[in-house]
């Protein structure tokens, strides 16, 4: 039985693949500051239009606690889901939100305690520790399956329909924080894109 | 004494330094003095006023320096505050989720806590949230601050007043916004800032560049010091300043106790020294006063010694003075030694008579002294012969021979010839006898070296008293009177006022009698020589006739010696001659040509000059003259009257000796003369009849003139019978008031013509 239900499930794939959003290629972004230095943690999104996949992401939902910093710094996950707030570290932390629709509180949690919030608005929730001011993160919180962030080359890549049009790129310490790129009808090339960051907390 | 003054130019004096020494001394004391006070207060004043305006601008700096430190101490303290206020998390949370109620409350409650600031905050997107709860949106400017600026701080105004304040950002964790902290930099502040300082400073704060940018800037206003220091302001782009300033007049104050008394002590010093000056002043000047004015004594005549006691220059120089004053005395007497003495024999000399006689006359009365004068006659002809040297011995020796018969009386050699003495009224040489007596006496010769001096003597004496009236003093009194004896050939002759007559009149008589020879006052009149032989008038002689306006008659005797000594007698001289010679010319028309006779004084006879002028006059003429003269005429100087008499002859001027036998007939002179006329004096004539005597001395005069070759007129005839004894006698002519007074020559014409008719009709 589970064989076809197997079956069934890489055929439906692979219909799913060929009809509709059967198109998809990959584009990669590359985003640096106006001096071509690569950024890192840019977020690239593009909306996702009907027939879209669920949003889902490889990696995993947590803001871990470490060495007195959040990590990673910036991190992506679907609308309501559940991330957790793993603490690494011997001292205790008081996570917290203020963002508007994802304010939460974490109060004090110990080491290898963790805790998880359940974000229910897209958008963005800067993370702080009340302890340790000098803790920063950030949640991105999509309502698309189309996003991803930079690696340490500025270089982020994405499945995209390809009816996509144009791509948000946001970073938290971006000024603006984030700029709209349309994309070019070829996309075997990288796309470019640029962000002035200012140097953050870290 | 005799002090010559050389005119002196001096400078005009100015009012300030002329005048006495002492003023000027004083004058310029004080002046330096005043001079040197006025710059010490000057210094004084400048070193003082430096000093306290530095000190006061040390003063303002480190007020200027505190008031840095408190400011960043303020701020400090309130951006701790912010801090404090800003990390609250429950108030980073009602700014994040913007709830102003919240925000409200924090603040004003952190209002309350921190006294004295005003807190707010502000949004990302600028706006703003104050204690009450209202929004407002902040200034562009503070805005971007905000934006540009971690912590901006510094200095806000709002509705002109100043704040100073400070921003931090809040951040949740990111920044959601900045806590605010104000606080007024109102009076309250700048007085707790003045406070601070030592001194009564006025602190403010200015917007614009007040002072200067300059961060240690001092400045100075007429009225006041001040220090600025820029204050940084919130936007940054402002200029804002803390001004403090200190007014000079405060400055100064506390040195104005000592300006004070620097200026009493000057004014007092200046009067002490005016004072002091002046006392100086009158000690250096007295004595200069004193030596000043006995030189001006000194100057007019008296003599008057410096007492200055003091041994400094001045006591030295009134010493000199004095001693110059002795010496000059004995100098001055020294002088008057000399100029008493006669220097070729040491006898006192004709100054010394008169000072002594005059001393004499004062002391014993005029009535008391007698002045005698010899003199030694023919001096010159002795002198002439044995020298100077010589005959001045001679007449020491003779004033030494005067003096020791005179029983000691002192001589006085007061001329080249005379001898003088002063004797006592009763001393017996004073009378003509005893004087012939010294003359006798001391007439001998006198031996000079090997030569034998022959010394004739004659002598004057003078009575002061009777004198008196005289024009000339007792000595020339003498010394005429000793001309008299001289002229007279007599030893002695004593001064006879009348005899002397008044030169002061003369003088007028003479210019007078010059006048009238122009005027007509002067006339000539006529009298004939009668010729006993040929029973007619053989000649005339012309007389001088003088009608003068105020005196009258003015009889020859009267002005013609005076003419004779006063030297007119030249010039009277030749107006005769000329005046004879025109009227011969008239005669002469009138067809008598008869010779005229003129009186020549015998001083004419020695005057070569007038002799060639007469000469001349006759040459040109071809006048027919008869010069009458007497014997006296050739006294003087027999060669050269002679020259003269004979150089008259030559050229036809006849020669009559005149008044014969009246003075001293001298029949050698008679000799001499080459005269062609004799005319017997009328005293002769006058008394022909009375004795024989006389008519034996006539008849033989006629003879011995007769015998040298002279013709004979006789004057003073009278009477026929004169005229006929004379006639008898032998004589050739008469002349007298028998045949005709002296008239005018319109009567001599007249008289003429009625002898000629005479002849006529017999």
């Amino acid at each position: 039985m589970l064989r076809p239900l197997r079956l069934f499930a890489a055929a439906a794939t692979f219909l799913c693949l060929l009809t509709g959003p059967a198109f998809a290629e990959k584009v990669t972004f590359v985003v640096s500051d106006g001096a071509g230095k690569p950024v890192k943690d840019a977020v690239v999104m593009v909306a996702a239009g009907a027939g879209a996949p669920a949003v889902k992401f490889s990696w995993p939902l947590e803001m871990k606690q470490e060495n007195l910093q959040f990590s990673p710094y910036v991190l992506i996950a679907p609308v309501g889901s559940d991330v957790k707030f793993p603490n690494l570290d011997k001292v205790r932390h008081h996570v917290y939100s203020f963002s508007k629709g994802n304010k939460f509180e974490l109060k004090l949690y110990g080491k290898d305690e963790s805790r998880s919030v359940k974000l229910e608005k897209a958008g963005i929730a800067a993370i702080g520790c009340n302890i340790h001011d000098t803790m920063v993160a950030y949640i991105r919180v999509v309502d698309t399956p189309y996003a991803a962030k930079t690696d340490a080359d500025g270089n982020a890549t994405l499945d995209l329909p390809a009816d996509a049009k144009a791509a948000t790129v946001w970073h938290p310490d971006a000024l603006p924080a984030e700029v709209k790129v349309t994309l070019p009808a070829k996309r075997t090339a990288p796309v470019p894109v640029s962000l002035k960051v200012k140097s953050h907390a870290h | 004494m005799l002090i010559r003054r050389w005119p002196i130019k001096r400078r005009p004096t100015s009012r300030w330094f002329g005048g006495t020494l002492r003023r000027k001394l004083t004058f310029i004391y004080s002046a330096l003095f005043g001079l040197i006070i006025l710059m010490v207060a000057g210094a004084v004043y400048i070193s003082i006023k430096i000093n306290a305006e530095r000190s006061v601008e040390r003063e303002l700096q480190s007020s200027v320096n505190a008031f840095e430190r408190l400011w960043s101490l303020s701020a400090a303290h309130m951006e701790s505050n912010a801090d404090v206020l800003a990390a609250d998390f429950g108030f980073r949370e009602a700014v994040a989720t913007e709830d102003i109620e919240t925000i409200a409350s924090a603040i004003s409650n952190a209002q309350g806590r921190l006294e004295g600031q005003t807190v707010g905050v502000a949004f990302p997107d600028g706006r703003f949230v104050s204690a009450d709860g209202t929004l407002s949106q902040l200034p562009d400017t503070a805005y971007q601050a905000l934006l540009e600026q971690d912590r901006p701080s510094g200095v806000v105004r709002v509705d002109n007043k100043h704040f100073q304040s400070v921003a931090v950002p809040i951040r949740a964790p990111v920044l959601v916004g900045w806590a605010f902290f104000f606080s007024e930099l109102d009076s309250v502040r700048m007085a707790e800032l003045e406070k601070m300082s030592a001194i009564q400073i006025k602190a403010e704060i200015r917007n614009g560049d007040h002072a200067s940018t300059d961060h240690d800037a001092t400045f100075r206003t007429t009225e006041a010091i001040g220090a600025s220091r820029q204050i940084k302001s919130f936007t940054g782009d402002e200029a804002v300043s803390l001004i403090i300033t200190y007014p000079l007049d405060a400055a100064m104050a506390p040195y104005r106790p000592m300006m004070l008394a620097i200026l009493l002590f000057s004014l007092f010093g200046a009067a002490l020294l005016i004072f002091s000056g002046r006392l100086v002043a009158r000690s250096v000047t007295r004595p200069i006063f004193a030596l000043d004015k006995a030189v001006q004594a000194l100057a007019s005549g008296n003599r008057q010694p410096v007492d200055v006691p003091s041994d400094d220059e001045f006591g030295r120089l009134a010493d000199s003075f004095n001693t110059m004053l002795g010496d000059l005395e004995a100098r001055e007497a020294s002088i008057v030694q000399m100029g008493r003495e006669d220097s070729e024999t040491g006898l006192a000399n004709r100054r010394a008579m008169d000072d002594d006689l005059r001393t004499r006359m004062t002391m014993d009365g005029d009535a008391s002294v007698r002045v005698v004068v010899i003199r030694v006659k023919r001096f010159r002809s002795v002198r002439a012969a044995i020298g100077h040297g010589a005959a001045a011995q001679a007449l020491a020796v003779l004033a030494r021979r005067i003096s020791e018969f005179a029983d000691g009386a002192a001589p006085y050699r007061i001329s080249a010839t005379d001898i003088g003495l002063i004797l006592d009224a009763q001393n017996p040489f004073v009378r003509p006898e005893g004087l012939r007596r010294l003359i006798a006496a001391c007439a001998q010769p006198a031996m000079i070296g090997d030569a034998s001096v022959d010394l004739l003597l004659c002598s004057g004496i003078a009575e002061p008293e009777a004198g008196r009236g005289a024009p000339i003093g007792p000595v020339d009194q003498a010394v005429v009177a000793a001309d008299f004896a001289e002229s007279r050939q007599e030893p002695v002759s004593v001064f006879d006022l009348a005899e002397y007559g008044n030169p002061a009149l003369t003088l007028s008589l003479m210019s007078e009698m010059l006048a009238a020879m122009t005027d007509g006052g002067l006339s000539l009149h006529y009298q004939p020589k009668f010729s006993l032989s040929e029973n007619q008038i053989s000649g005339f002689e012309a007389l001088i006739r003088w009608e003068h306006p105020v005196r009258g008659r003015v009889f020859p005797d009267s002005f013609i010696p005076v003419a004779e000594e006063t030297g007119h007698i030249r010039q009277l001289t030749e107006w005769v001659v000329t005046r004879a010679i025109e009227d011969q010319q008239t005669l002469r028309a009138k067809g008598f040509d008869l010779p005229i006779s003129v009186n020549v004084s015998g001083r004419q006879m020695n005057d070569e000059s007038f002799a060639l002028w007469a000469i001349g006059k006759v040459k040109s003429s071809g006048a027919k003259l008869c010069f009458e003269i007497t014997e006296t005429a050739v006294i003087n100087d027999p060669e050269k009257a002679l020259r003269i008499i004979n150089l008259f002859r030559s050229t036809g001027i006849a020669i009559s000796i005149d008044d014969y036998g009246a003075g001293l007939s001298s029949l050698s002179y008679l000799k001499q003369i080459p005269a062609n006329e004799l005319k017997i004096d009328k005293s002769f004539i006058l008394t022909l009849t009375e004795g024989r005597s006389d008519e034996l001395m006539i008849k033989s005069t006629i003879d011995l003139a007769h015998a040298m070759g002279m013709s004979v007129v006789a004057e003073g005839v009278e009477t026929e019978q004169v005229m006929a004894l004379l006639r008898d006698m032998g004589a050739d002519a008469a002349q007298g008031y028998h045949i005709s007074r002296p008239k005018p020559l319109a009567d001599m014409l007249e008289l003429l013509g009625a002898a000629m008719r005479k002849r006529e009709t017999a």
